[in-house]
């Protein structure tokens, strides 16, 4: 990643600028559609120019990847089953992270992140971990795909079954928690159902019970109802795809999911006229997703949204991982010496802290490379598989709030860097950072702060580590 | 499970080994402070009745004597300890005076001459030796009327207030106390932990987490490097908000301002009391004291114990040593607030995210519903709400609880702060009558 050597006429960061850049747009493309950008991206892209990044981020085929290696499945017993669940969840998390952090994460990867928020749940309840990966590859399979298809498939994925008692409802004795949420959350918002749909709705998707050892549902009719129920208007004997078909049918469906996508790639609310259109374009093709989001990516309002919105912790985490190079650093083993000196007199590249970073246990293994980025998922409070509730990862303000800017203010030192791969002879250390940051568009006032910063150090290797790490904590850098 | 003739008989009578004095001293304290004399019983011989009856201590040389009137109402501070994991509410307040009690439970049971009676009724676990000596208010019989058996599905309910589950707030359930009683202060609420707690979630107050002083050493560390960092947060940051309205880029800037000068805050806390115990608790309750000493406008402290309450195996022993961890540590605080001339502003209340089963199971107890919360500071001291029934089970033959999660949070919210309890909770609960 290092070595660019820059030209500055060609590639100066703009300084408050009244047109973005190239450069900046491009690197709002990314930001949006991925994780990072990582130092160069932007640089290789702008090659091309900024329709041509949106064509690549459109087009681009998720990279092969075999998937975790989890035990063996199913398990031999309940107590082989406890000893391999915490490796197993250990293992699923690093998978899962490593996809996100890796520079080829793209739009499909910041798709399945979206589901995972969407249609929730939480490895709080669900315990397996092999349920949680077979929920996530429904997400992979249906990240760009079908709206319909993954709705039917989600309703009969085991996890689901668990986290909203699917697996516990019968026909006689309904469980109402999925019908209410798929209705309220997933697909169609509150007012546009009744509390009589709720209770239709859990009878006649009831009867699906989770084979374990399959990683999958099966229906038993016992368990499910024939009565014949009132639902969302129509009145029949219905069975679960029957429901999850009417309520895709539902005029509802396509203005929900078009604005909560919409708000997740552009970071503002649509116009009503633009919900409109947006929901009629989806219902036209029957759900599919790729045209909808191609659709809300190619708006004029989604370039024109910059640092609209909070970052994610998911998304500040990886960026700052990505602009100080911290996959790059070799992690520290067992039988490296840590020694305390003045630069890090509390210890923060103590591997002792692995103990909780890399899942609670002490092992004689060096850390995973992404142990740092669960630590600060953690201390964010976003970590992957663990949502605060059926609704997902809240929007707004919050993700910036003073006890997470508290938080980002500690983890902006305490992620590692890597050295020397920052040049601040091309026009300056700032310069140097921001780019290496993907910032390519901050305002004066921030530029100023970082310069006086700079002044503040006399020792070069201080002022490069200081002022890259206090990017991290400008408000364009906690912006996407 | 049990048949009546399968076991020996038990009454109050029974002894299950000879009385310690340091019980008869604590309960008759306690006693006087329900206005009952060292001679009060109820109806029926109990042990304690055999020692000698002796006058209350006077009242003119008492540290306890009388409960303290709480101060007024802005001045007024919570802390909410919370028992993760289940905290058994029979243990706590055992129901010594049930037969049910120790039917069910031969060997997780607490003693009849053990426990510090309150009444011929219910006594308090013998560890919460100091503490009886206190005011304290029980609450008996907490729960939700709807039980889940999930600490995942219960904690949430519990940190949100959302009792049935059904609100998906993005706020917390002390989030929304602070933002009541939000005045703009440098932190209005702190839990103690290293990451911002679900319950401390608020919409406008500024809330934060602290685990110890030490936590923040990047604002607070005198180091070159860290103090031209700090300088460059001070740069980046700012307090100005451009039309009163921030947008997306100001709340960065005041997300900055407000996370400095909490670490001058913490930089600057009074000095340490020292007398408090060496238990984890001990420490966070500690902080806790000079938190609310520093008078920076933090007004709500949620304070999660790291003990474990979720006795499965080991019961007694485990749950032993949690009482006397709470008792040693928020004696201590409750000391520390009076000392640092505190002790009318703060409200000290316990919460758990469920009860234990009444059933004991091979040395353990499993998840259940109904505990009690333990008030301590300008309560009115002794038994509150209703006992729950030990015979009248749910139909997963666990307890009924008889004060509900919201009707308990309704009693703090407008019984200690003056807030309206459908400000911040949903529904139309009602606090709980006389307790504060």
């Amino acid at each position: 990643m290092g070595g660019f050597i820059f030209t500055i006429a060609s590639w100066t960061v703009s300084y408050g600028a009244a047109v973005p850049s190239d450069q900046a747009l491009i690197a709002h493309v990314l930001r949006r559609t991925g994780f990072g950008p990582y130092p160069g991206q932007v640089e290789t892209a702008a090659e091309s120019g900024v329709e041509a990044t949106l064509e690549a981020v459109l087009t681009a085929a998720p990279p092969a990847d075999p998937g975790p290696e989890l035990s063996p499945w199913p398990p031999a017993d309940v107590e082989e089953f406890e000893q391999q669940r915490e490796a197993d969840m250990h293992t699923l998390m690093g998978w899962w992270i490593e996809r996100m952090l890796a520079p080829e994460a793209g739009l499909a990867e910041k798709m399945v992140w979206f589901w995972h928020g969407h249609f929730t749940s939480s490895a709080g309840k669900v315990e397996v971990p092999q349920f949680l990966w077979a929920q996530q590859q429904l997400f992979r399979t249906f990240a760009l795909g079908n709206f319909r298809d993954l709705a039917q498939a989600i309703t009969i994925d085991p996890a689901m079954l668990v986290y909203l008692d699917g697996g516990l409802s019968s026909g006689q004795d309904p469980n109402e928690n999925y019908a209410r949420e798929v209705m309220e959350l997933y697909t169609l918002g509150q007012g546009n159902y009744t509390e009589e749909d709720v209770r239709a709705g859990a009878k006649s998707l009831a009867g699906w019970q989770i084979d374990e050892a399959r990683l999958e549902a099966w229906f038993e009719p016992a368990m499910a109802t024939t009565e014949t129920v009132t639902f969302l208007g129509r009145t029949g004997r219905f069975g679960s795809s029957d429901i999850i078909d009417m309520v895709c049918d539902n005029e509802a469906l396509p203005p929900w999911i078009s604005a909560k996508l919409y708000r997740y790639f552009v970071g503002a609310e649509p116009t009503p006229d633009r919900l409109t259109s947006l929901a009629a374009g989806f219902r036209a093709s029957d759900l599919e997703l790729a045209p909808l989001v191609e659709e809300i990516l190619r708006d004029p309002a989604f370039l024109e949204s910059r640092m609209t919105r909070p970052k994610y912790p998911i998304e500040w985490v990886n960026s700052a991982m990505a602009a100080l190079g911290s996959l790059q650093v070799e992690p520290l083993g067992p039988e490296d010496e840590v020694e305390t000196d003045e630069n890090d007199p509390e210890g923060a590249d103590d591997p002792e802290s692995d103990e909780d970073a890399a899942g609670g246990e002490e092992t004689d293994e060096p850390e995973p490379r992404w142990a740092p980025a669960m630590w600060a998922y953690e201390t964010l409070s976003q970590t992957p598989f663990f949502p605060p509730n059926v609704a997902g990862w809240p929007e707004g303000d919050r993700w910036n709030s003073a006890p997470l800017m508290t938080s980002k203010s500690m983890l902006a030192l305490e992620f590692p860097a890597l050295e020397g791969d920052l040049d601040p002879r091309d026009g300056g250390v700032v310069a140097a950072a921001l780019r290496r940051a993907s910032m390519y568009e901050m305002s004066d006032e921030t530029v100023a702060s970082l310069n006086q910063a700079a002044g503040s150090i006399a020792y070069p290797e201080e002022r490069t580590n200081l002022v890259r790490r206090l990017v991290l904590l400008t408000p364009e850098f906690n912006l996407a | 499970m049990t048949t009546d003739d399968a076991l020996p008989e038990r009454t109050m009578n029974t002894p299950q080994g000879p009385a310690a004095a340091p019980n008869r001293v604590a309960r008759r304290r306690f006693l006087r402070y329900l206005g009952l004399g060292a001679a009060s019983a109820g109806a029926g011989a109990v042990i304690w009745k055999a020692w000698p009856d002796s006058d209350p201590p006077s009242t003119a040389d008492d540290d306890n004597a009388g409960a303290t009137t709480a101060a007024p109402v802005d001045q007024r501070l919570l802390v909410v300890i919370e028992m993760p994991g289940g905290n058994d509410g029979l243990s706590t307040l055992v129901p010594y005076g049930t037969g049910a009690y120790y039917d069910r439970r031969p060997s997780q049971s607490v003693a009849a001459n053990e426990v510090l009676a309150i009444d011929d009724n219910v006594g308090l676990h013998p560890s919460l030796i100091k503490l009886a000596d206190r005011d304290l208010a029980i609450l008996q019989g907490v729960g939700t009327s709807e039980p889940d058996l999930s600490h995942f599905v219960m904690f949430n309910r519990w940190w949100t207030g959302d009792p049935a589950g059904d609100q998906n707030y993005t706020t917390g359930f002390l989030g929304r106390l602070c933002d009541e009683l939000d005045a703009g202060a440098v932190a209005t609420g702190v839990s103690l932990g290293f990451t911002p707690h679900p319950t401390m979630d608020a919409a406008k107050a500024t809330t934060m987490a602290l685990a110890e002083p030490d936590a923040l050493w990047y604002l607070t560390e005198e180091e070159e490097y860290l103090k031209s960092y700090r300088s460059g947060l001070a740069a980046l940051s700012s307090t100005d908000v451009p039309g009163g309205d921030p947008g997306p880029a100001d709340s960065v800037r005041l997300g900055l301002a407000d996370s400095l000068a909490f670490g001058q805050v913490v930089a600057n806390l009074p000095e340490p009391a020292d007398t408090y115990p060496e238990t984890e608790l001990g420490y966070q309750l500690a902080l806790a004291g000079r938190l609310l000493a520093a008078e920076v406008g933090i007004r709500i402290i949620h304070v999660p114990m790291g003990g474990d309450f979720d006795t499965h195996t080991n019961h007694r022993d485990r749950h032993d040593g949690l009482m006397t961890e709470l008792d040693g540590a928020l004696d201590a605080f409750l000391g520390d607030l009076q000392v640092r001339g505190l002790d009318d502003k703060v409200l000290v209340a316990t919460t758990s995210e469920f009860g234990r089963r009444l059933d004991e199971n091979d040395g353990g107890l499993d998840h259940g519903t109904g505990s009690v919360a333990i008030l301590a500071g300008p309560v009115t001291s002794g038994l509150h709400g209703e006992a729950p029934s030990l015979t009248e089970l749910d139909e997963t033959a666990n307890i009924v609880a008889t004060t509900t999660m919201e009707d308990y949070y309704a009693t703090l919210a407008e019984g200690w702060f003056d807030i309206s309890a459908t400000d911040v909770l949903a529904g139309t609960p009602t606090p709980v009558p006389g307790m504060i």
